[in-house]
């Protein structure tokens, strides 16, 4: 491919397909630079003005920032988003990971299983986390399954009141989530345990590895496009934490802020007091925490998949 | 597979699909109760009654038939923009070499990561400007505006076609195709699992969101299945059987969508960047 | 093109002659939006009856009822795009917060023409409405709180009458928790425990609007209340698996809750047999007599499409007639002294006229003070052995350290 006679057309033939590839993508990177990038340009305008429902009064530089630093609740906010987005995201994957592996091995009713399990994950989210409030709720069926197996549920340090008790409204929001979720990661597993080829774990298995062996060193590696994947949709989707969160808790994230999340925040700034340049400012400081998890966890991963096979 | 090991498999799976189907079960049960006994246990109704339904059908403002023909008219029109855009760009990064192409699909990924609700203000902000915030039939056009494209559906279509052999490619070249129609006629009919993963993801994501539709949909003529349920659930507080009514016809099209198509998400091959 | 059958051609030509007609005597009709928020049917529809009353006496103008279910962040929304509906609910306590956005029509210029009493009005239900000379919303009703009782339950534990005083409310609490009954279920919420805080002397805010949450008497009336929170004299709703108090009480979970009017319509919708052994009363006595009561007014905005339009359904809906049709429906009590109230609310209606009933406070950021208050206090009562006064004293804390500065 390398050799020189063929120069004058390859060049050609490069300068045609960067044409041809641009006409691709004008219009798909158009739309990019100006629903994504320009409206973020202009968030972060928004940003630096007193901005309320009539427009903007004053530019006021970066005090919504500062503003959003000092308020108690916004701090609380953002450690409950992280907290969740922590814990949720290595649950759903894990749980979704093994889903996979089950559904995905030989076994009579594989399709209904696979059903079965992303079934959570189909129905709209306002559905489920009602259908969530009264199972869990102090006499819901949560508590009723606890009773039989011989928990005094009214005893229980939150006295079975699940979502209402500050100490566990966050972990039932995790649960909950974990639940719907893994069923998306269980998919997004099962479309890359297709692509392993099963003869390095056969391979494997004859020079004497361990099931686990094989686990651990042939099947995990070679699901890394998979993991980066379910962990970076997870992580961004679990920081935008909102609609579980205003349905069980209420605008304020009741009990004790304990479901305030970055995105309520943001929700309550803009239609309860109207601050919209201060929404807009928790907004980017949102993206700059999405951004720098993200990175994070590309460096943790390696950065192979985020690249082209040039 | 030893006995025990057989049962203690099979009673996990079973355990888990009782733990994701009995709750669905639960809200399509209420759904056929009457008022009194939603708060009983029982599974199945001692006096099934359609009277749900009816109110459904008939009572509401807007009637389940307006909110249905929303979700569907918006959840089409924007897997419709998904799958065209999401295919143009998708092949470009994968399968075509221009100067700032890894620059650009940075930017694709950068947009990845801007949250939604930091768009909320500044969207909403220009489609004041543009007039689309209305009760006019204009206003559906703001909502394929917001969701014209997703990033996440780029990324994902990119990663199959780089997957796809060159052989492919080269023997289409050899017969003399054009790019053009090395995309349609070659790549696109090979990319059948992947665009039907994207057009599937993308009418359940539509279908099921409450966010936008809820600030963007002015007139009640307007509003789709969830902002409808949320709205009914607002009015009729306790009253479970229509709500949950509303949740089972709401799922039951998106059950049938995932029924019908899964064997199209299951191929979906998440390109692996180990190869090529 | 193939020709249309004449038939067809007749039928067409028939048809548009026959809308000619209706079509110009729609042009004189106006047609305004009106966004409300609604907590039962029975209430929408006693709504849809007022207004088919107005629009009877008002050919010329129809009414499109909407009833949001977020109405504060749609009507928010509504703001933002410069489409307002043009009359819409206003609450009295986000009232002041969206004055000061300038998003409120007026209202004075229109009063002043059509020459409107105002004096009929109470004036403490027009005082979160008026920024100044101005006033921006007119109170469509009031809503004080009265302590409802289930019948049933009381006499389970040989109770036949309401408690009149906070003494003999704790005795009745002590017979009904000895049957296993929850003697009352109320929210962990300032708009409910306020109450308490009037009855035993105190307030929650000053007429400049300066907390007196931490005077001793508000302090005593909250410790009360955290008393009865300790004992499970009081329950909350989430405690009892229930999305607010009514529907605790109507599932028979609880013998007592207090509430204003807007229960006994959802009682009659969910719960008809609560509803029939219902009895209602003053809350108990402290020191004195003390209750909260809430109001909503109807509002313009200023890009309102239709002003004078609006105006004429104001002026019909918060007159005379209009308050006495809607309130004749038992959602809520007039907020005008010249309509009686309606029967079976009698209560509800002395209770309003009571010199100790106070309306919950309006300026702006007393959301903030709400919420503040609300989540200290679910706090505190999560942990079953919390220390009275050290709780009473944190929520109070709370509150006040979310009160605006100035």
């Amino acid at each position: 491919m390398t050799s020189t006679s063929h120069r004058t057309s390859r060049l050609g033939r490069k300068r045609s397909e960067s044409l041809v590839a641009y006409g691709f993508i004008s219009i798909p990177m158009a739309l990019f630079l100006f629903l994504s990038v320009g409206i973020f340009i202009y968030a972060v305008y928004i940003s630096t003005f007193d901005w309320g429902i009539m427009g903007p009064t004053k530019n006021i530089g970066l005090d919504n920032y500062r503003k959003a630093f000092s308020d108690p609740i916004f701090l609380k906010a953002i450690r409950n988003s992280v907290k969740y987005a922590l814990l949720v995201v290595p649950i759903q994957s894990a749980i979704g990971l093994y889903l996979a592996l089950l559904v995905n091995s030989k076994i009579k009713g594989s399709k209904f299983f696979r059903s079965a399990f992303y079934f959570p994950s189909i129905a709209s989210s306002a559905a489920i986390t009602t259908l969530f409030i009264f199972l869990m709720a102090p006499d819901g069926v949560f508590n009723g399954v606890l009773r039989f197996f011989g928990v005094d549920t009214a005893n229980l340090f939150n006295q079975g009141a699940w979502l209402s008790d500050s100490r566990t409204a966050l972990y039932s929001i995790i649960g909950l989530n974990a639940w719907t979720t893994s069923g998306t990661m269980m998919l997004f597993y099962l479309a890359n345990l297709q692509t392993v080829d099963s003869q390095f774990a056969e391979a494997a298995v004859m020079d004497g590895a361990t099931r686990r062996q094989v686990f651990w060193y042939i099947t995990m590696p070679l699901l890394k496009p998979a993991h980066l994947f379910v962990v970076a949709t997870g992580m961004i989707g679990a920081l935008q934490l909102y609609d579980q969160a205003i349905l069980a808790g209420g605008a304020d994230g009741s009990p004790d802020y304990s479901l305030m999340t970055v995105v309520l925040y943001i929700y309550n700034a803009c239609f309860r007091k109207f601050e919209f340049g201060y929404a807009s400012a928790i907004g980017v400081i949102l993206f700059v925490i999405i951004f720098s998890l993200t990175v994070l966890q590309k460096s943790l991963f390696g950065s192979a998949a985020w690249k082209g096979d040039n | 597979m030893s006995k025990v090991r057989k049962y203690s498999f099979y009673s996990l799976l079973i355990f888990y699909s009782i733990l994701t189907i009995v709750p669905f079960l639960w809200s399509l049960s209420t759904s056929f109760k009457p008022s009194d006994e939603v708060y009983q246990s029982n599974l199945i109704p001692d006096q099934p009654t359609m009277k749900a339904y009816a109110t459904v059908f008939g009572k509401i403002q807007p009637n389940f038939q307006t909110l249905f023909a929303n979700s569907l008219f918006i959840a089409c029109g924007v897997v419709v923009l998904h799958l065209i855009f999401a295919a143009l760009a998708g092949y470009a990064f994968a399968r075509l070499r221009f100067p700032g192409r890894d620059v650009l699909f940075f930017v694709v990924l950068g947009c990845m990561m801007i949250p939604d609700q930091l768009r909320l203000v500044p969207m909403y902000q220009l489609l004041v400007k543009m007039g689309l915030i209305n009760t006019g039939p204009s206003n559906y056009l703001a909502i394929f505006l917001i969701k014209a494209i997703s990033a996440a559906d780029v990324f994902l279509m990119r990663q199959y076609f780089l997957t796809m052999p060159k052989e492919m490619e080269d023997a289409a070249k050899i017969d003399g195709a054009g790019p053009f129609q090395l995309f349609t006629r070659v790549m696109l009919p090979n990319a059948a699992p992947v665009l039907a993963t994207v057009a599937i993801l993308t009418f359940q994501g539509t279908w099921n969101d409450l966010f936008w539709p809820s600030i963007v949909l002015q007139s009640p003529s307007h509003w789709t299945l969830p902002f409808g349920i949320l709205q009914f659930k607002g009015q009729f507080s306790t009253d479970w059987p229509p709500i949950m009514a509303l949740v089972v016809l709401s799922t039951v099209p998106i059950l049938a969508l995932y029924t019908f198509g899964q064997r199209y998400i299951i191929n979906v091959q998440l390109a692996s960047s180990a190869k090529g | 093109m193939k020709k249309a059958p004449i038939g067809v051609s007749l039928l067409a030509l028939a048809l548009t002659l026959s809308l000619v007609p209706q079509a110009r005597a729609a042009e004189a009709v106006t047609t305004i939006s009106v966004s409300t928020w609604g907590s039962s049917p029975s209430e929408t529809s006693a709504l849809k009856d007022a207004v088919a009353t107005f629009e009877s006496r008002n050919p010329s103008i129809k009414v499109d009822l909407i009833v949001d279910n977020d109405h504060g962040a749609q009507m928010a929304a509504r703001f933002a795009s410069k489409t307002p509906n043009d009359v819409f609910y206003l609450d009295a306590g986000v009232a002041q917060d969206w004055a000061a956005q300038g998003v409120l029509l007026d209202l004075m210029p229109s009063i002043t023409t059509a020459k409107f009493n105002l004096t009929k009005f109470n004036a403490s239900y027009l005082k979160p409405f008026q920024s100044g000379a101005k006033l921006f919303g007119l109170p469509k009703d009031a809503n004080p709180l009265v302590l409802e009782g289930n019948k049933d339950l009381m006499a389970t534990a040989g109770i036949t009458a309401l408690p009149k005083t906070t003494s003999q409310f704790a005795s009745h609490a002590k017979a009904l928790l000895a049957k296993g009954i929850t003697p009352m279920c109320v929210d962990a919420d300032i708009n409910r425990l306020g109450a308490y805080f009037v009855a035993f002397g105190g307030g929650l805010a000053s007429s400049t609007n300066k907390s007196l949450l931490s005077s001793a008497t508000s302090k005593a009336g909250l410790e009360w209340a955290m008393t009865n929170y300790k004992s499970g004299a009081f329950k909350t709703p989430a405690q009892l698996s229930a999305g607010w108090a009514g529907e605790a009480f109507g599932k028979a979970k609880c013998a007592y809750t207090m509430e204003g009017a807007w229960l006994d319509p959802y009682l009659k919708d969910s719960f008809p047999d609560v509803y029939d052994s219902m009895i209602k009363g003053p809350l108990p006595t402290a020191k004195q007599a003390g209750s909260l009561a809430f109001t909503a007014a109807y509002a313009i905005g200023k890009d309102s499409p239709h002003p004078k339009e609006a105006w004429t359904f104001i002026e019909y809906m918060t007159g005379a007639r209009g308050m006495t049709v809607w309130t004749s429906f038992g959602v809520a009590i007039p907020s005008r002294s010249d309509v009686a109230t309606p029967l079976g609310y009698e209560v509800n209606g002395t209770v309003a006229k009571l010199a100790t009933t106070v309306t919950t406070p309006a300026f702006k950021g007393w959301g903030d003070v709400v919420g503040a208050f609300n989540n200290e206090a679910k706090k505190q009562i999560q942990d079953k052995n919390f220390n009275v006064k050290k709780a009473a004293a944190a929520i109070i804390a709370a509150a006040e350290a979310a009160w605006p500065k100035g």
